[in-house]
């Protein structure tokens, strides 16, 4: 930029800029690399997709915790490998596949969902290759245009959520609709179409091929896999199963089934998450949470929410707030555990918060 | 033959003698005598005889001789008459012969040239060509005729020359003159000059003045100058102070080395000096007083030189030959001790004080520029926040600091002085080569205008009316606002940062997390005043744990924004049990140069829907820096009443239901990151170069348009179903595509 001396303006300008907009990123999934054991080690770097369309494995350093809080270790952590970007925000990130064969896919506003495989990343992590090199992915989808009253083209649908189950990958679009692709084809083989809102997340339930999506409607559905038609219509606000939804609803903002299959988590916008029991379709539990929640997780006992509050909160089934750790994000729309018991908070201010099973900070940094 | 006859005479006689002689002596003379006389008679006789023929021949000898002698005479006379005449015919030919004419001296046409120019008269002779000596004499003629012409031309050219020295002389005399009269119009013009604002005589007196400047001074002043008569840019540049102190003031540098007390004797001369000056003076003098008190210690660093520059600025658009617009003035001053020059603003209002800070990025004017200038203050420099000259560092490039050696140059040495030039004049050509004045005066103009458009804006924002808009090729700008502009106001920002250092002790209930660390907490939140002051209201919440939190978070937003001096106060983080007090003041001190002069409002929106009764307000913290409109005016809102108050249904039978103590500004978090971004961030690339200035007029428009949406979509959603074709989300976070 200079100063008196060789005065560029523009470049200040822009440097102005870049520092604003830095600021307004937001971390909207994150996801650890995969493990084949039981009791893994807590793992050295984890995947971030954020507002900014970048996808990126980050590192996480493990400086001494102070006082609860960790040290921050850059200003800026750079990715240690930058996997090709979306157009437009990257919303969802998912990593499935059997083991040895493990993937890494993307979705993001562009409609565009990317495939990696984790062998291929962590390969090139070994390697001291460039960080600014791109990772090509090794599959691509696009979610289909939907055309209008007069047969025009709509705009492009956002990805906003990835669920997969053996061999078909699920996307919620923005479209209101639920699309299924056959990985081993890469074709475009189910649409779950029946809500009437755009989707907001997504989650699989493989051992029964259903599949559960949650919406702007402020409806949850469950489909089944092999039909392709709506099995149930639940509304978490109000904690009940309907036909269809009556009145206006908050949105349905967050979905996870835990590891048995046998319970569903989802948080709506009005604050509040909601068990439910999905063998019998019932809703067990209501947390009205502070914040809105944005994004849940189960560990085998508790349900992880984070969302409008810079605290990760975990509850037991019961619905008894067992902890809640402060994280950095004032507000955030991810949340990722590890078997190893570190779980990752990302959200706004591009803020990454890696909090270890004890409840302390490995690291933050911003990405 | 004669003489023959003569000696044998002679030897004849000798014998008769001799036998006499022998017979006398012998005794027989008697017999023989008689007879040898007569023999030697006769003999004698013989000789005289043959003497006498010996004679008579010589006689005759003689006559003859005489006879022949006469005629011999007269050849010999003719011989020598011819001689002489031989001689004097030679003499006369060598005379001739060494004869030396003048015409070898005479430079003649050659002889081509003759031919080819010499009139026909002259050539006409046909022998001409054969005789050497005719075609000499006519060559000579020619040469004549030339020359003769050549002397009529001469003399005309006399007379011409006379006639001209008359000229000459003449006017000589008028010029003599001139000057007097010049004198006699010079002072018959001043009222005229006066009157036209032509100060020609000033500008005379200025350059006199520039002679005494202090080096970064000069060049200050001399290039400022230059750029003006070269470009014509519209700024005045002047001199003020006395000459006569200025002149004691070198005078005394030059003999500083003399005694180290010279310095405060110079000092008490100047105010001596002070009492019998102009207006300027006096107002100097009386800042410089006021510093005498408040910094004794400081007196003698800060101690300007007497001359100080005076830059005008005016306005550069053209508006027709009209006189433009005094945009600012500018008053350089030089710090001898420090070595710095300091810029202020001449004749400010309260508004002003901070107008020149952050002219390029960290450049506060707070702390020194130099190093030595540095030590030799030892940290003794308390800001004193009614000075408003400051050092900032684009004052030191103008004046070329960085360039010129520390030492005056009266004090070097003939060969380190010539180093000094060198590298002063190479210092120079990047200087222009940088466009420095350029620079700084486009910079002090965009300023200047920047600051009163923003001044415009804010006084029509105190009315409580969002400032029109020239630019409408934006979505915002056509926008009619449903909301009103409820309240705008100026905060305080030592009362907010008193707020939130309270509310952090007031704390009681500190999680595990920040329990360790309260002072550094606090210190945290007082540096980040920005986030600080926007958070500090929600501390008395019934929510504790999440006041306790604000100042932590912001530790993590500062440690990526802010500059590199954050790393300073991490280590100072790191050290346990610093007392609190000391942080603060800390903070305090070193508060970002990004903040400095900047100013924060508090802006509330209001929208009232009478459909359904609600209220909506929203309150915006605008931090609006010096660096306007580069760095554009920061908005951080907060939804203060309307948000969406749920009503929760009682669950059906058999569902456990847990209600947490909700966070207040939790509602619309999300939307109002967004309608930030797109305030903060986005705005400024729609806009066009021209229109930069009233940027927070933009801003304000926009976030009313946007406040006006998102209501509108709170209020439309209760209403009624949306469609999902024509939906107004998008996205995870729900943001609202505006197509901006």
């Amino acid at each position: 930029m200079g100063d008196a001396r060789g005065w560029r303006r523009d470049d200040f300008k822009a440097s102005v800029l870049a520092e604003r907009c830095l600021r307004t990123r937001i971390v909207f999934a994150l996801r650890f690399p995969p493990t084949l054991e039981l009791a893994p080690p807590p793992p050295r770097f984890l995947a971030a997709a954020t507002s900014d369309g970048s996808v990126g494995i980050h590192p996480i350093c493990r400086s001494p915790p102070i006082s609860g809080i960790a040290e921050t270790t850059d200003e800026l952590a750079k990715p240690w490998l930058s996997l090709a970007g979306h157009d437009g925000p990257a919303y969802g990130l998912l990593s499935f596949g059997e083991d040895g064969n493990k993937v890494l896919a993307s979705c993001g506003d562009d409609g565009r969902i990317a495939i990696w495989r984790w062998n291929d990343v962590l390969q090139r992590l070994g390697s001291d290759s460039s960080p600014d090199m791109q990772e090509r992915p090794v599959l691509e989808m696009k979610i289909p245009q939907q055309r209008g009253q007069h047969g025009s083209l709509l705009p492009v649908a956002e990805a906003n959520g990835l669920a997969a189950d053996a061999g078909t990958l699920f996307c919620a679009a923005g479209d209101g609709c639920a699309y299924g692709w056959d990985l081993e084809t890469g074709q475009g083989s189910m649409v779950f179409q029946g809500h009437a809102g755009y989707l907001h997340c997504i989650a699989s339930r493989p051992s029964q091929k259903q599949l559960i999506t949650g919406s702007e409607d402020g409806t949850c559905r469950i489909w089944d896999c092999r039909s392709g038609r709506c099995t149930a219509v639940l509304d978490p606000w109000n904690v009940q199963r309907v036909a269809r939804a009556k009145s206006r609803l908050p949105w349905v903002s967050c979905v996870a089934v835990d590891a048995s299959e046998n319970w569903m988590a989802c948080g709506t916008g009005g604050g509040c998450v909601t068990l439910w029991n999905l063998p019998m379709v019932a809703a067990a539990t209501r947390i009205t949470t502070a914040g809105a929640p944005q994004d849940v997780a189960f560990t085998t006992d508790e349900i992880v929410v984070v969302g409008v509050q810079p605290h990760l909160s975990r509850f037991t089934f019961g619905g008894k707030l067992s902890s809640q750790v402060a994280c950095a994000p004032l507000s955030s729309f991810a949340v990722s555990l590890h078997p190893s018991g570190v779980t990752a908070v990302g959200g706004h201010g591009g803020m990454v918060d890696v909090i270890s099973s004890y409840g302390s900070h490995l690291c933050t940094f911003s990405c | 033959m004669a003489y023959e006859l003569l000696a044998q005479a002679r030897g004849d006689v000798e014998d008769a003698l001799a036998r006499m002689l022998h017979a006398k002596k012998a005794g027989t003379a008697r017999v023989e005598l008689p007879e040898l006389t007569t023999a030697a008679s006769i003999l004698l006789l013989n000789l005289r005889q043959i003497n006498r023929v010996i004679l008579q021949e010589e006689d005759r000898v003689k006559v003859e001789t005489e006879a022949a002698k006469s005629p011999l005479d007269r050849t010999t006379l003719q011989l020598h008459n011819l001689l002489y005449e031989k001689n004097h015919y030679l003499k006369a030919i060598k005379t001739c012969k060494d004869f030396k004419s003048k015409y070898p001296d005479i430079e003649l046409v050659p002889e081509e040239e003759f031919f080819r120019d010499a009139p026909e008269e002259l050539q006409s002779d046909p022998a001409i060509k054969n005789d050497p000596h005719k075609l000499m004499l006519q060559r000579l003629n020619f040469e004549m005729h030339q020359r003769k012409q050549l002397c009529k031309q001469r003399e005309l050219l006399e007379a011409r020359k006379k006639m001209l020295q008359e000229n000459i002389a003449n006017r000589k005399k008028f010029l003599s003159s001139l000057p007097s009269q010049l004198k006699a119009l010079k002072k018959a013009s001043l009222p005229v000059q006066q009157h036209l604002g032509i100060l020609h005589t000033k500008r005379l007196k200025q350059h006199q003045l520039a002679d005494l400047l202090p080096s970064p001074l000069y060049i200050l002043y001399v290039q400022l100058m230059s750029y003006k008569e070269a470009f014509g840019e519209p700024i005045d540049v002047e001199i003020i102070g006395s000459a006569k102190e200025a002149q004691a003031f070198l005078k005394q540098s030059t003999n500083r080395e003399s005694g180290p007390g010279s310095f405060d004797e110079q000092h008490k001369a100047d105010d001596e000096v002070l009492d019998d000056d102009d207006e300027s003076q006096r107002r100097r003098k009386r800042t410089k007083r006021t510093h005498d008190v408040e910094a004794a210690a400081d007196a003698g660093v800060l101690h300007a030189h007497p001359l100080s520059v005076i830059l005008q600025i005016y306005d550069d658009d053209d508006r027709g030959g009209e006189k433009a617009a005094k945009l600012l003035t500018l008053k350089f001053e030089y710090l001898p001790r420090l070595n710095v020059v300091c810029a202020g603003v001449e004749g400010h209002q309260d508004s002003d004080v901070h107008l020149l800070a952050n002219l390029f990025p960290d450049d506060a004017g707070v702390t020194l520029p130099n190093q030595a200038g540095k030590i030799l203050a030892e940290n003794k420099l308390v800001e004193d926040p009614k000075r408003t000259s400051r050092w900032y560092k684009w004052a030191q490039h103008l004046a070329g600091i960085d360039f010129l050696s520390e030492t005056p140059q009266y004090l070097c040495h003939q060969e380190t002085a010539e180093v000094i030039k060198t590298s002063i004049s190479s210092g120079l050509a990047v200087y222009r080569q940088q466009h420095r004045v350029q620079t700084v005066l486009q910079q002090l103009r965009n300023r200047k205008k920047s600051q009163l458009a923003l001044k415009g804006q804010l006084d029509s924002l105190e009315k409580l009316a969002i400032p029109p808009l020239k630019f409408k090729a934006v979505h915002w700008a056509t926008h009619v606002p449903k909301c009103l502009l409820k309240r705008w106001t100026q905060a305080s920002v030592v009362e907010t940062l008193a707020l939130e250092s309270e509310a952090g002790r007031e704390d009681g209930e500190l999680p595990p997390a920040a329990i360790s660390k309260p002072a550094s907490s606090n210190e945290k939140g007082a540096s980040s005043k920005k986030t600080a002051r926007f958070e500090a209201p929600e501390a008395q919440l019934p929510a504790p744990r999440q006041d306790a939190l604000q100042p932590r978070q912001i530790d993590l937003e500062l440690s990526i924004f802010s500059s590199a001096e954050f790393a300073d106060e991490e280590m100072e983080e790191c050290e346990p049990d610093v007392p609190e007090g000391k942080d603060v003041d800390l903070s305090c001190s070193k508060q970002s140069w990004k903040d400095y002069g900047s100013r924060a409002f508090n802006a509330v929106l209001r929208r009232d829907d009478d459909a359904s009764g609600r209220a909506f307000e929203l309150e915006a913290q605008v931090t609006i820096a010096m660096d306007y409109p580069a760095r554009p005016p920061l908005f951080q809102l907060r939804l203060l009443s309307g948000s969406t108050q749920c009503f929760h249904h009682p669950p059906s039978a058999g569902v456990v239901d847990v209600t947490e103590a909700r966070i207040q500004g939790s509602d619309w978090f999300n939307e109002l990151r967004a309608m930030e971004a797109k305030i903060n961030c986005q705005v400024l690339e729609k806009l066009p170069e021209w229109e930069e200035d009233s940027v927070l007029a933009h801003q304000m428009a926009l976030l009313a348009y946007l406040f006006d949406t998102e209501v509108d979509g709170e209020l439309a959603s209760s209403l009624r179903r949306m469609d999902s074709t024509t939906r107004l989300h998008r996205g995870r976070d729900r943001r609202i595509d505006l197509n901006l």
